[in-house]
């Protein structure tokens, strides 16, 4: 059998917990060696054609036999199964454990993985012999106690070592998962000592593993499929209190934040530690505050001088941000008004003043629907700026206003109103609803 | 990403004078329309833009002047509080060791800068900055644009 895999370092912690599993399978099969190997191979792909059969009834929400496979190795790492399910695919590609099943259909798999648990031991002893059986046999005892142990353990990991919503759907259902899957395994390790589970609980590191086994076998075997586990947080003479586990959590998601931002914020790649990265994401943060209000202040410069441009600005941009839309900006005329143009830009904020300060009949009919429904409270500070003392109703507004507002309609940003209406004390509202309307 | 154009603010066609203090004060409204803007795009999603928008909404009932400096204590709080009621028992642990050893300077600056930030521990502090981070530098492409395209 071919293994394409390069083997990683199983403690690297960038590999997903899969990668990490079949690795270090591919190396505990490689060092099982090829005879043995071949042979359980045949006989598990014999299995694996005929468990099919056994899944098919229970697993139509699985694609096929490499999936159902897949979602073995992923949900039961513990169990001599595990094993088996990567005898059968090696290439099996990497199902995101979230990706599209149902947790009912774990349960399913589970169930049905547990009730033919006994059938690759079977056929190994027919292909292979006893040795081939006692492997697998005491690969299953011990690595459920193991993993029994490790679950717990795994189900923090998962629960706090990725990031992204995505991930968070994943982990819940990993969590349901494991819980299921604990629940079997006890059923599963009727024949396991309490002193292995004892050990395996108590060792402060994963080598104390080495003295639940017996043979050399099933020492080769659990020391070997130790790497399976070594992702799980209890490295070597560091304590598993629930305390410490936690802070260890917590420290991961830091730097995986950390790593994150490093991402973000451009020339940091060569900072390594925490204080550094900190000083550095200040300063970016600073920068770019500082740049908004340099920006905010070159506008503020520019704007009085050239408001007869802002017009076709105002127009050039619509029309590159809403190709679809079909405004009928061009067929505004360049009113003399100068304030024209401040009223393409806050025409809601203009129908909260209006309908406050002045008498703009024209304006308060078609923003009507929009406005949300009582008096508006209108700082000094927009009455002051805005130029509305000055305005002159044009004949224009009436379909500019028209237009922007079925503009709006047709992008459907009524969310834009609904801020505006949820949020009515809030005086930027109106411009938010301008603002969200040339949103991409 | 959403592309947001933020808008200046008056621009009093009367007076084509450029007086400082007149730019000074559009200034501020831009500013003001920008963050507003940024908050509301977000909306609730994020602590950052809440506080923001709680801050920005105080900040326009006492004064807009003092808005942005405004440290909108009761607003956090209530935000702390809330994040605080849903630790579980190891965290609060954690937290009140770290708490006994104090953050660092970096992190008590970091707080400063993102709004909201005096009520989060490191960890979300950070999610927070990277969010945060990110609509900034949509926020300052987007004035960018706009400022570019004004001659």
């Amino acid at each position: 059998m071919v293994l394409p895999d390069t083997i990683h370092c199983v403690n690297s912690p960038e590999m997903t917990v899969l990668e990490r599993q079949r690795t270090s399978l591919l190396k505990w099969q490689q060092d099982q060696g090829a005879a043995l190997f071949q042979q359980q191979t045949q006989s598990f792909y014999g299995v694996g054609g005929g468990v099919s059969s056994c899944f098919s009834p229970g697993s139509e929400s699985f694609m096929g036999l490499g999936e159902v496979v897949n979602q073995c190795n992923m949900i039961d790492p513990a169990s001599g199964i595990e094993y088996w399910g990567q005898q059968g695919k090696v290439e099996v590609p990497a199902i995101g454990f979230g990706g599209g099943v149902a947790p009912s259909g774990y349960e399913v798999s589970c169930g049905s993985i547990s009730g033919t648990a006994s059938c690759p031991t079977t056929v190994v002893m027919a292909a292979s012999g006893a040795q081939a059986m006692a492997a697998a046999l005491a690969e299953e005892k011990i690595g459920a106690p193991v993993g029994k142990e490790r679950f717990n353990k795994r189900k923090l990991e998962r629960a706090h070592s990725t990031k992204g919503c995505e991930d968070d759907a994943r982990d819940k259902k990993i969590k349901g998962c494991s819980d299921e899957l604990e629940s079997k395994i006890t059923e599963q390790s009727n024949n396991n000592s309490n002193g292995n589970k004892k050990d395996a609980r108590n060792g402060n590191d994963n080598n104390k593993e080495t003295s639940v086994s017996s043979s050399k076998d099933n020492s080769k075997a659990s020391e070997v499929q130790k790497p399976d586990y070594i992702h799980v947080r209890a490295r070597r003479g560091q304590a598993t209190d629930s305390h410490s586990l936690a802070e260890r959590v917590r420290r991961e998601k830091i730097s995986e934040r950390m790593k994150f931002l490093q991402d973000l914020v451009p020339g940091c790649h060569k900072i390594t530690g925490k204080a550094g990265m900190l000083d550095e994401i200040i300063n970016y943060v600073q920068s770019l505050q500082r740049q908004v209000e340099f920006l905010s202040m070159k506008l503020a410069a520019v704007n009085p001088r050239l408001d007869f441009d802002i017009d076709s600005l105002f127009q050039k941009e619509v029309n590159q941000m809403i190709p679809t839309c079909t405004s009928s900006f061009p067929t505004m005329d360049m009113s003399p008004e100068l304030t024209n143009p401040a009223y393409l830009h806050f025409d809601p904020m203009q129908q909260v003043v209006s309908c406050s300060t002045l008498d703009m009949g024209i304006i308060n009919p078609d923003m009507g629907i929009r406005r949300t429904s009582g008096p508006v409270p209108v700082p000094d500070p927009f009455i002051d700026s805005s130029c509305f003392p000055q305005i002159q109703p044009g004949p224009t507004w009436d379909t500019d206003f028209q237009n922007l507002y079925n503009m709006e309609f047709q992008q459907g940003r009524a969310t834009a109103t609904t801020t505006y209406q949820s949020h009515q004390q809030y005086n930027m509202g109106p411009m938010e609803a301008t603002n969200m309307k040339m949103e991409i | 990403m959403k592309i947001k154009k933020s808008t200046p603010l008056g621009h009093s066609s009367s007076l084509p004078s450029s007086s400082s203090l007149e730019i000074r004060r559009r200034t501020q409204l831009i500013k003001l329309a920008a963050y507003s803007s940024m908050a509301r795009a977000v909306g609730s999603r994020r602590v950052w833009s809440r506080a923001l928008i709680l801050k920005l909404s105080a900040g326009k009932r006492i004064g807009h002047r003092s808005s942005i400096s405004l440290s909108a204590r009761s607003s956090l709080r209530c935000l702390g509080m809330k994040r605080k009621r849903s630790k579980t028992v190891t965290k609060r642990f954690a937290a009140k060791k770290r708490q006994l050893e104090g953050p660092c300077p970096g992190v008590v600056e970091l707080q400063r800068l993102v709004p909201g930030g005096e009520s989060m521990d490191l960890c979300g502090l950070l999610e927070e900055t990277a969010h945060f981070v990110q609509c900034l530098e949509t926020q300052v492409r987007v004035m960018r644009s706009i400022a570019d395209q004004l001659p």
